[in-house]
């Protein structure tokens, strides 16, 4: 199947571009969930095949898919690169697509928009499997843009509101913000990989992986500052799509999109293409220890900042959307722990784990929180409703499992992979040079996992437990969801229990990635310790018992209670859309007026001038065209006189 | 049969198969009553076997000629040029014959597909000839069935006017030719191509130029290179669509193969290249920025394809020149050609899909709205248009591409002044293209629809079709 594999990307988009023409041809518009679905089965099931068939281990695959343009030096062939980081990853997004495709099958039912989302969301797994499977810096980027591309799409899937087109505008500029650094980074590192190695026949392979990790010690030997700031300007393009501090404030407004979207784009895929990033440029960042260091303590702020403002919402999918800038967080906490001596692939490790797990339990919130807002009409203020549990059986349940994994109790996936993360801080602990800077983080994730097991156990008890009620839109008897979003739910709840132990035990993760092509691996293995699982088993604990009696309490006493100063700025999200608002937004705009008045007054009458110019030339000349042969044959009797006496005049 | 006879046969295989064809549709139609019911009915049947039958022979050809077999006799010649010409006028044969089936003339079906052919053969004996005199020939056996078939297509006055103009001004432009050629005999003493080009590269006479100059005015005129393009918006006006894209490609196609042919023998001199390139480039500017100045002031569809398709013969001569500096270096000319055939018969598909009969001549405010009406026609008009301007995603892009990248590599200042000034006039170009697009995608004020909406036919099938080759060439220029 290894051979196959260009099939993962190529299924999804012929599934997307049937849903277009079914647009198009504005028939059978209500049949576009299955060249979705069967698209990405197929991708599912050759990227599970291909991982079994290849049994991890050191392996490169590089199949040339196709070559778009080979003239003269400009040589752009389109290869996919399949190793270990590369399929794992492209399991997590085909399965998850798969999923929450057949579950957005019954959640988006009824949609004007039904074929258009289809074609959207095959569009962007298209995208994503492309953006995995590329060899090359360029590519990726180009794929990294139109996965960016897909998710406006999505954010602003219901344009006809304006808090979702704002929310999409949003996101999409403070991406391209983010994005500006990173292809400053490509470019430089293509500048840089041109200095230390003599290859100039092809420009494009310049930015193979292969000839990247090549060059890195040569560049960190002769160009060392160059490299430090490539690490940068990549590492702030990944926490721009993986919405971390201070690029975060995007994350919570995408939530506007449908909640299959939220649930796979901006929860378990897209958002993790910044960590895949990190992960694929690790040889890279191991040279580039102040982008470590940034990431480390970004992902760590973010972790704590993404909590606390989660605790202070009372909107359940944005309670999820910060708990997934939390979690982001610490998987950019896990890249900090490799500044260790030749730790980064423990790190990478740690983070892939994370990611993976992640996207199973934050995939299966999401859409079990879709349920309810299914069956509450669309209501998802958790102050409105409460008590579902006999309503919804199945998806309280449903739900009951992801909060457990995300709060980290054993047996469940997230506790697995947290432990790892916080273990191989706690291992480092005694470096000589980031000794103190580790403890620190690893407080900080202590406290991080804290508020988690706070703001889950909350939202899980305000919404499942208590008083029943719920608001009038959701009518006289709100029910449980069908079937189609209740199955793939089921499936997913598999990986959100198992996941996290089957990979901890067989240690296949490890295993499978390491073997990573120019990246030192660390052969000593980090032991779990006793006391740190206790620790992190009665902070869960204790977070949850807190979260429960901040989720039991009364509405009333809430709402008579004058909240304090903390609370405000927390459920503000600490002024920070504000500040940006200030800072960037509101000159920006004033500049553009400036610009706008003179392009109006200057440019434009200028240009309306010259675009005059072609019309009233063209209509002056027209009149030779009189319509008389004579006329005709005595304008090219002219035409050969000028010939002969230019041919004259020049000899 | 002689050995040279034989061989001459096989350089040109394709046309004679096509020119056998086409005596058996003159035969077998002479015993056909056009008037009966059956006769009626078999109308479209001519151009549905002669479709299949071009597309056999284009696979054929493509399949099995992947290298010129390199045979030369004295009157044709099998190389590179011979083959890209043969497999590019199968294309436009094949567009073409699609075209026609639903806009063959009642009255002379086979007489219709019978010069076609014809006109198709000409164009392959033209891609291969060898000779001054095989060459002059083909040519008026691509221009005579032309004639032809405007008289025939059209029953009317605007019609008789096209055929009246083309016949005199082509017999004119003809005569040009002959007497530059029978110049170039005089000088060489010989009418192979190759004996004239070893003549010419130690001949730096002003008659030889002078010469070369003639032949060119008379190949202008059949590449619609201004001032010898008059007639072109007339005779588009005045035939039915399929003919008006058939001058708007086959004839071009023959020209340029044709200016090919005589520049493109052997190691002229550079004196002699100096003057022709000269030729060429003040044509080919004076071409591009009138045809789209004079493009920019039309109201109907069908002139501004004919200025439209003026301005692109422009961007080709250019190409013609830097061929000519870069030694014969073709590749790039004969790729715009196809591209230019594909995406000009996309648009020309895309009218006859609209307009009942293939005689109408909508105004661009008839089209006004039409997304509303045909969403999926108009993409793939829209992509066609997007490929005559030359966007990235279409054919049109990796055309002019290589254009420009010819001109400049041969680093001479005035191709590259050539090339800055080529650009200008594809922004001016794209001007009016976009205007249409706009108006396509405008919601009319008004609701009468003077446009009938368009049911599905092989017109419309073939828009799609050259909209989805012209994407599929972005995606894959090596194969193409």
């Amino acid at each position: 199947m290894l051979n196959a594999i260009w099939l993962v990307p190529l299924a999804p988009l012929c599934g997307s571009l049937i849903c277009m023409a079914l647009i198009m041809a504005g028939r059978r518009k209500e049949l576009a969930h299955l060249p979705t679905i069967i698209g990405m089965a197929i991708a599912a099931v050759v990227a599970i095949v291909t991982y079994f068939e290849s049994k991890g281990g050191e392996f490169v695959v590089s199949t040339q898919a196709y070559t778009w343009l080979n003239v003269g030096t400009i040589n752009i062939p389109v290869s996919l690169r399949l190793d270990g980081l590369s399929l794992t990853h492209l399991n997590v997004v085909t399965f998850i697509s798969l999923m929450v495709a057949i579950y957005s099958s019954g959640y988006m039912k009824g949609d004007p928009g039904y074929a258009r989302f289809f074609a959207l969301i095959s569009a962007f797994v298209f995208c994503m499997s492309m953006l995995v499977l590329v060899g090359n810096l360029l590519l990726l980027y180009a794929f990294w843009e139109g996965v960016g591309l897909c998710s406006y799409l999505l954010i602003g899937f219901w344009y006809q509101k304006p808090s979702a087109a704002k929310a999409a505008m949003k996101a999409f500029l403070v991406n391209r913000l983010a994005d500006c650094a990173f292809l400053a980074g490509v470019i430089t590192l293509w500048y840089g990989v041109g200095l230390v190695l003599d290859d100039t026949t092809n420009v494009i392979a310049r930015l193979d992986y292969d000839a990247i990790f090549t060059a890195v010690p040569l560049l960190a030997a002769q160009h060392p500052d160059l490299l430090g700031w490539v690490g940068c300007f990549i590492l702030v393009g990944a926490i721009g799509k993986s919405a971390q501090f201070p690029f975060h404030v995007w994350l919570p407004d995408a939530m506007e999109g449908p909640t299959p979207v939220s649930a796979l784009i901006h929860a378990a895929t897209m958002v993790t293409a910044g960590i895949y990033l990190l992960a694929r440029m690790s040889p890279l960042l191991s040279e580039a220890p102040t982008a470590l260091l940034l990431a480390g303590w970004l992902g760590a702020i973010t972790a704590v900042l993404g909590g606390v403002i989660a605790l202070f919402q009372s909107d359940l999918k944005r309670v999820l959307a910060y708990s997934t800038i939390s979690q982001l967080g610490y998987m950019f906490l896990a890249f900090g722990a490799g500044l260790g001596d030749a730790t980064l692939s423990l790190a990478v490790v740690a983070a892939m784990f994370h990611l993976i797990t992640h996207a199973f339990f934050k995939a299966q919130l999401f859409l079990t929180a879709g349920n309810v807002m299914h069956a509450m009409g669309d209501v998802i203020d958790m102050r409105q409703f409460g008590g579902l549990k006999s309503i919804l059986p199945k998806t309280h349940i449903l739900f009951l499992l992801g909060a457990i994994a995300l709060v980290g109790l054993p047996p469940l996936a997230g506790f697995w992979s947290k432990e790892s993360i916080l273990g191989l801080l706690l291992s480092q602990s005694n470096d000589p040079v980031y000794g103190p800077v580790f403890v620190c983080w690893f407080a900080l994730g202590l406290a991080a996992a804290l508020l988690t097991a706070i703001y889950t156990s909350k939202a899980y008890f305000k919404t499942f437990h208590g008083e029943e009620h719920w608001p009038a839109e959701a009518g006289e008897h709100p029910h449980e969801a069908s079937t189609a979003m209740l199955a793939p739910l089921w499936v997913l709840a598999i990986g959100t229990v198992f996941s996290g132990i089957v990979i901890f035990y067989f240690d296949t993760l490890a295993g499978f990635i390491l073997p990573m092509p120019f990246l030192e691996v660390a052969h000593e293995h980090h032991h779990e310790s006793w006391l740190l699982v206790l620790l992190s088993i009665s902070i869960a604990v204790a977070g949850v018992l807190i979260g429960r009696w901040l989720g039991l309490r009364k509405n009333q006493a809430e709402s008579a209670k004058t909240p304090n100063a903390f609370a405000i700025f927390a459920e503000n999200r600490f002024y920070l859309d504000e500040l940006f608002y200030n800072l960037l937004v509101a000159p920006t705009l004033y500049l553009a007026s400036v610009i706008a008045a003179f392009d109006m007054h200057v440019i434009d009458s200028m240009a309306r001038y010259i675009a005059s110019l072609p019309e009233t030339i063209g209509n002056q000349i027209r009149l030779w065209q009189s319509g008389r042969v004579s006329h005709y044959a005595a304008g090219m009797v002219i035409g050969i006189i000028a010939l002969l006496t230019l041919v004259y005049l020049r000899s | 049969m002689s050995p040279e006879l034989t061989n001459s046969f096989l350089t040109v295989l394709p046309a004679v198969v096509i020119f056998g064809i086409a005596c058996i549709y003159l035969l077998v139609g002479m015993f056909q009553d056009n008037s009966s019911p059956a006769g009626i009915r078999s109308v479209s049947g001519w151009g549905i076997v002669s479709t299949f039958l071009l597309t056999t022979l284009w696979i054929g050809t493509v399949w099995f000629s992947l290298q010129p077999s390199g045979l030369v006799t004295k009157l044709f010649q099998s190389d590179s040029v011979a083959l890209h010409g043969t497999h590019l006028t199968l294309l436009a044969g094949v567009l073409i014959s699609a075209f026609s089936i639903t806009h063959t003339p009642r009255r002379f079906a086979y007489e219709f597909h019978a010069c076609l052919l014809i006109l198709l053969a000409g164009s392959i004996f033209l891609a291969a000839a060898a000779d001054l005199t095989t060459l002059y020939l083909s040519i008026e056996m691509v221009s005579l069935p032309t004639t032809l078939l405007l008289s025939i297509s059209r029953r009317d006055n605007s019609g008789r006017e096209a055929t009246l103009k083309y016949f005199a001004l082509s017999a004119f432009a003809s005569a040009v030719f002959l007497m530059g050629a029978s110049y170039l005999y005089g000088l060489s003493g010989t009418t192979s191509l190759s004996g004239i080009a070893t003549a010419l590269a130690t001949n730096d006479t002003t008659l030889a130029k002078v010469a070369m100059a003639l032949v060119l005015a008379g190949l202008a005129f059949r590449v619609t290179a201004v001032p010898f393009h008059f007639y072109a918006p007339d005779v588009f006006t005045g035939s039915s669509l399929p003919v008006a894209a058939m001058i708007a490609t086959v004839p071009k196609i023959a020209g340029f193969l044709a200016i090919i042919r005589i520049l493109g023998g052997a190691q002229l001199h550079t004196g002699f290249v100096e003057s022709a390139g000269l030729i060429l480039l003040v044509l080919a500017l004076v071409t591009m920025t009138s045809g789209n100045f004079m493009a920019l002031a039309q109201t109907k569809w069908r002139r501004l394809l004919a200025y439209s398709s003026v301005a692109h013969s422009g961007y080709l001569l250019i190409g013609v020149a830097a061929a000519l500096y870069r030694g014969g270096e073709t590749t790039y000319v004969l790729s715009y050609l196809s591209a230019y055939t594909v995406m000009t018969l996309g648009v020309f598909a895309a009218l006859a899909t609209l307009t009942a009969n293939g005689d109408s001549d909508p105004s661009l405010a008839d089209l006004e709205g039409l997304y509303q009406r045909a969403p999926m026609l108009c993409i793939a008009l829209s992509v066609c248009l997007l490929s005559l301007i030359g966007v990235p995603l279409t054919a049109g892009f990796w055309a002019k591409f290589g254009i420009f990248q010819d001109a400049i590599r041969t680093a001479r200042t005035e191709l590259v002044v050539g090339a800055v000034i080529m650009a200008i006039n594809a922004a001016v170009g794209a001007m009016y293209y976009l205007s249409l697009l706009l108006r396509i995608y405008r919601v009319p004020h008004t609701n009468s629809a003077p446009v009938s909406t368009p049911k599905f036919s092989p017109s419309f099938a073939l828009t799609v079709v050259c909209a989805a080759i012209t994407v599929l060439w972005f995606l894959l220029p090596n194969w193409m």
